[in-house]
């Protein structure tokens, strides 16, 4: 059974605050950050662990860390990425909610190791219950010196913040993240330069997810094999999955990266929604190409698994498709959620997205030819690698994905027009 | 009348400068904080805001334009944003939308306010609640795993407060 490993307060919908936090140990670790390690220690102990960046991307966190200029004059960024809007993904804001000192703290170490007086996070608009739970573990981290000057009498100070966004799922790529925290349009920028070289306010910065930093906490208190032995080889550790759709358990786990898919999915979330049958899971967000249920019977919850089935483990978010569901009706909302989203820069991008959402709305109606499905097809090639983000391709997966595994219904909708 | 922002309004925003080495960082905070009161951004609150950061009109228009979340036309005395992505679509989205279109008498809109001003509806994109759907913001706040019935029992009795 899924268990909460490393984000102990998750078990509890009540423990978001300082005293419940400390009674489960919480800010052991950064005691032994600030008094025990050297900056350099911290990072290399979260090389070691193997963490990947949780936000989508999987980035290897401490190696991100390391793109810092050695020597600078500018001051050194840390942002925290609490946007959260991929669709399907909704771990973000059980950390923000349920375990909010254990992100302080985690944030609070990496600004140690990488040297950050003040950082920001950048909390999706819409998120005020989030917002309240943070302002007040920000206080409260504050009154009992874990925040602010001179941390716990380690002469380290840190200041962190909170951003609000205005409600664009765009704001979630890095980049356009910063642009909005600096008070501008969330439009991605062109890299190189990356955020760790020039960043916020063209100083050096490390963006990293909400999930990665506060991951940062039991890796720093037990060290980095303990995290590896959590996981597989090349996936180690834990990762927090959010399930959804026709699913019996829908919520927040905590998985074993390894682990089956079938396994997770009968054992732990109860299986598919009314004991219908499964028709097609998308494991890692809308962005990430989807699997038949055939598929996800060898599929295991890690990076290379995914990457195996042909797809992605992205933000972890599990989106469940039960045999009733149209599949192009359903690839049609995301379309529709692309085109709305696109931030229009990159004419692949923001005209794709729209071809997507007027040809399936099309095909639905049941005005569509089997021309139309040639050109649902091609569009993938022309949007792929032609766009300053991965907004683009994004839009691409479950279309492309779909088209593949369950083509006869796309053309159904066109026989039978 | 013009917007102005208010005594203690004004004390938030000094707070909220010290947070940022830019007066611009502020943007969106202070749009919000505008919004909260007035319940959307039209000229008078751009300008507003464009004074008290010093920034043109223009830069913050643009900005208010990029962003869901400010309304840039007047809203109904209550605001339901619902969701209307693939996971709550799912579970049973469409047809809270169908009886929200037909309570307001909205049509085939999916966004629009009822007549007597009491209540303005749209339709926004995933709210990061997947898990509980169907999911729409009333007011600010987040309601889960809605249903009709749930849905027309709190639209009764904030009609009726
Ligand atoms: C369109 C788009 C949306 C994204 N949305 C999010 C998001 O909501 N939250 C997040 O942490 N990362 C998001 N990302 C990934 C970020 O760009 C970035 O990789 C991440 O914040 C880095 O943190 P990590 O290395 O800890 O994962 C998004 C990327 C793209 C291209
Ligand atoms: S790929 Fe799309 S969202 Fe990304 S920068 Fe280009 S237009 Fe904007
Ligand atoms: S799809 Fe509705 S909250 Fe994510």
């Amino acid at each position: 059974m899924a268990e909460f490993i490393t984000f102990p307060s998750l078990a509890y919908t009540d423990r978001a605050g300082l005293d419940a936090y400390l009674e489960l140990g919480g800010y052991r670790s950064l005691r032994k950050a600030l008094f025990d390690m050297q900056p350099e220690q911290i990072t290399q102990v979260v090389k070691d662990s193997g963490l990947r960046g949780r936000g989508g991307a999987g980035f290897p966190t401490g190696l991100k860390w390391t793109f810092l200029p050695k020597q600078t004059e500018k001051p050194v960024y840390l942002v925290c990425n609490a946007d959260e809007g991929e669709p399907g993904t909704f771990k973000d804001r059980d950390i923000l909610r349920y375990a909010p000192h254990q992100l302080i703290e985690g944030m609070v170490i990496a600004a140690r190791a990488i040297g950050s007086k003040v950082s920001y996070v950048y909390i999706r608009g819409e998120f005020t219950e989030p917002w309240r739970a943070m302002e007040k573990a920000i206080a409260e981290a504050h009154e009992s010196g874990f925040l602010g000057k001179n941390i716990l009498g380690s002469g380290f100070d840190h200041e962190l913040y909170l951003h609000p966004g205005g409600g664009a799922y765009i704001c979630g790529e890095e980049t356009a993240l910063l642009n909005s925290l600096e008070g501008r349009r969330g439009e991605p920028r062109t890299k190189p330069p990356f955020p760790a070289v020039e960043g916020l306010y063209g100083c050096p910065t490390i963006v990293n997810n909400v999930e990665t930093l506060a991951a940062v906490v039991p890796i720093v208190e037990h060290g980095a094999q303990w995290y590896v032995d959590l996981g597989t080889e090349k996936s180690p550790g834990t990762k927090l999955f959010s399930i959804c759709g026709h699913v019996q358990k829908p919520g927040v786990y905590e998985v074993k990266m390894g682990t089956p898919f079938m396994e997770f999915f009968e054992q732990d979330c109860g299986g598919v929604l009314n004991g219908k049958a499964l028709k097609a899971v998308i494991p890692g967000g809308s962005s990430v190409p989807m699997l038949t249920a055939e598929e996800c019977k060898t599929l295991c919850l890690d990076y290379e698994s995914c990457v195996e089935h042909g797809t992605m483990l992205g933000s972890g978010a599990i989106i469940v498709l039960d045999e009733t569901v149209n599949i192009p009706h359903a690839v049609h909302n995301l379309s529709k959620f692309y085109s709305h989203e696109s931030c229009g820069q990159c004419t692949p991008c923001r005209e794709g997205t729209r071809w997507y959402e007027v040809v399936l709305e099309r095909v639905l109606a049941g005005q569509g030819s089997m021309e139309d499905l040639d050109l649902l097809q091609s569009l993938g090639n022309q949007i792929n690698f032609r766009t300053i983000c991965a907004l683009g391709p994004a839009a691409v997966a479950p279309v492309e994905s779909s088209l593949a595994k369950f083509r006869s219904e796309y053309e159904a909708l066109i026989r039978e027009a | 009348m013009a917007f102005e922002f208010t005594e203690s309004e004004n004390q938030q925003i000094d707070r909220l400068l010290s947070c940022y080495p830019s007066k611009m960082s502020a943007t969106l905070p202070l749009l919000h904080l505008a919004q909260k009161r007035n319940g959307w951004i039209g000229p008078d609150v751009i300008e507003a805001v464009a004074r008290r950061l010093e920034l043109t009109k223009i830069h913050v228009a643009d900005v208010v334009s990029f962003y869901s979340m400010y309304h840039r036309k007047p809203v109904g005395r209550h605001v339901i944003s619902v969701c209307r992505t693939l996971c709550c679509q799912l579970v049973g989205q469409e047809s809270l939308s169908d009886y929200l279109r037909e309570r307001l008498g909205l049509g085939e809109a999916m966004n629009g306010t009822d007549e007597k001003g009491h209540f303005t509806v749209e339709h926004v994109e995933c709210l990061g609640a997947c898990g509980m759907g169907p999911v729409a913001i009333i007011d600010g706040e987040y309601h889960e795993h809605l249903t009709v019935d749930k849905l027309a029992a709190l639209m009764d009795q904030l009609e009726a407060s």
